[in-house]
């Protein structure tokens, strides 16, 4: 297998707040994919619905990070859009799932993220498509 | 701070709507017609575009004013980063009731490409 690409995005948190105070419905729904923005309602029922809650913004913000770093990972080759990728877990590891990958030509994803204090880092890296079996 | 927020919160809500529901883009289209003939003949002047994108821009803190101009890029002459662009392109949805696709909103880049994309918008009002 070959590398593809890598990307990182750093994200200060109290932005993606002031964001999220000023426009949640429209920032959630264009960043956002329909199954995340289950997770995210979800995490908000336990929240009692506050979206500026520590816990919700984490949850867009590694959203928001993986994406972008995501962009850079295949830019300028590629351009996917937020809609294009969905973030998930995996025993708490941090997935992504890209539907139309072997439309994209993209192999495997591996993505971290990492906080601390006001600042949350996420990285993210493809793989080659694994190439067509010769039998 | 922004022009924008002033607004009624009901103009995002009614976007919401519409993406949510089909039956709504459906119906919404005949409406968007007759928008767009009756704006075409009153008009929604190319300047009158131009002002409106700079005075978004002028909302933004981080935004020198003297920098802002139809040609700055909004990130190279202006210093906005991605998320002061999606902070951007949203104000210019809640400006203009439209909603910018994000192929779309990605080749946004200074102002004039605004102003030209919003041209391109019978249904921008």
């Amino acid at each position: 297998m070959g590398i593809l690409g890598i990307g990182i995005d750093i994200l200060h948190i109290p932005r993606l707040k002031q964001v999220l105070s000023r426009r949640p419905d429209r920032f959630l729904t264009r960043i956002l994919t329909k199954a995340e923005l289950t997770e995210l309602e979800k995490l908000k029922t336990e929240l009692n619905g506050e979206i500026v809650h520590d816990r919700a913004i984490r949850f867009v913000g590694a959203r928001w990070a993986l994406k972008e770093a995501t962009y850079k990972a295949l830019t300028p080759r590629l351009k996917l859009t937020w809609q294009d990728v969905t973030v998930y877990k995996d025993q708490g590891k941090p997935c992504l799932d890209i539907p139309e990958k072997e439309k994209f030509g993209i192999g495997a994803a591996h993505c971290s993220v990492s906080h601390d204090g006001e600042y949350l880092v996420a990285q993210v890296l493809f793989e080659s498509p694994e190439s067509p079996k010769t039998s | 701070m922004f022009r924008a927020l002033v607004r009624p919160a009901s103009t995002i809500y009614r976007q919401a709507a519409i993406k949510a529901s089909p039956a709504a883009t459906v119906a919404r289209m005949p409406l968007g017609l007759t928008f767009a003939r009756t704006y075409a003949s009153a008009g929604l002047a190319r300047s009158d575009v131009e002002k409106r994108v700079l005075d978004i821009l002028a909302g933004f803190n981080k935004v020198d004013s003297n920098k802002i101009s139809l040609s700055a890029n909004f990130s190279k002459d202006l210093g906005l980063d991605s998320l002061d662009t999606v902070e951007v392109v949203m104000a210019i949805e809640e400006e203009f009731s439209i909603e910018i696709p994000d192929k779309d909103a990605d080749e946004i880049k200074s102002a004039a490409q605004a102003v030209d994309y919003i041209s391109k918008r019978d249904d921008a009002h």
